[in-house]
């Protein structure tokens, strides 16, 4: 590896790690369209979709 | 900087890699993901194959190296986990020669990641599994044979 190649690599590493930490701090506002790739059924489950009660969506909105 | 220095480098952007596709060794609870990891041993057997006899050659290209620290970082940010699997498969394949004739290997790392499990449950449901074994052997047989012929 030459080391200009080193230094940016080494640098990048940093930089990576210094704003991946800071990048914790500010979490998505809102990732629940994810769950609707999750399959439903598969091979040894079979799932089904359950709509959350009133109770639940309280709760789960904080 | 001496070779010490790039074999650090690797393994500090191997370790980053690994630590942001954590996830990939913690039980999932899904069915299709809790085998991910012997695919993945299974997948690795050419950089073994590569690295053991000759560890004075561990030490990544540079190039591959980078995109894949710039994959994993963006994994962080948009959290999605198949970003940083897809890194670490590239980190890992940095630490071999870069061929055109290894392509099949390289592709069979997606056997081992759980979108893999994801898309094959909705379209292929019932052959997920042995294709979770029979693709990185093939892909790591085929690395090797490859990487053999190399050496001789």
């Amino acid at each position: 590896m030459k080391n200009l190649s080193q230094t940016t690599l080494w640098l990048g590493l940093l930089l990576a790690l210094t704003a991946g930490f800071i990048w914790q701090f500010y979490p998505l506002q809102d990732a629940s369209q994810r769950l609707k790739i999750l399959p439903l059924r598969g091979l040894g489950f079979q799932g089904e979709d359950i709509p959350l009660s009133e109770f639940e969506q309280s709760f789960f909105k904080g | 900087m001496n070779a010490n220095t790039s074999k650090l480098l690797t393994a500090s952007l191997l370790g980053y890699c690994f630590w942001n596709a954590s996830n990939l060794f913690t039980p999932s609870g899904i069915r299709f993901e809790t085998y991910g990891l012997i695919p993945l041993l299974i997948w690795i057997l050419p950089i073994l194959f590569y690295l053991l006899p000759q560890p004075s050659k561990f030490s990544g290209n540079p190039y591959a190296l980078g995109v894949a620290l710039f994959i994993s970082f963006m994994s962080t940010i948009v959290e999605l986990n198949v970003l940083a699997h897809l890194a670490l498969a590239l980190a890992l394949i940095s630490l071999v020669p870069l061929l055109v004739s290894l392509i099949p290997w390289y592709l069979s790392a997606i056997s081992w990641m759980p979108a893999f499990g994801y898309f094959g449950a909705h379209y292929f449901p019932n052959v997920v599994l042995p294709l979770r074994f029979i693709v990185p052997l093939l892909g790591s047989l085929w690395g090797i044979w490859i990487l053999y012929r190399g050496k001789s």
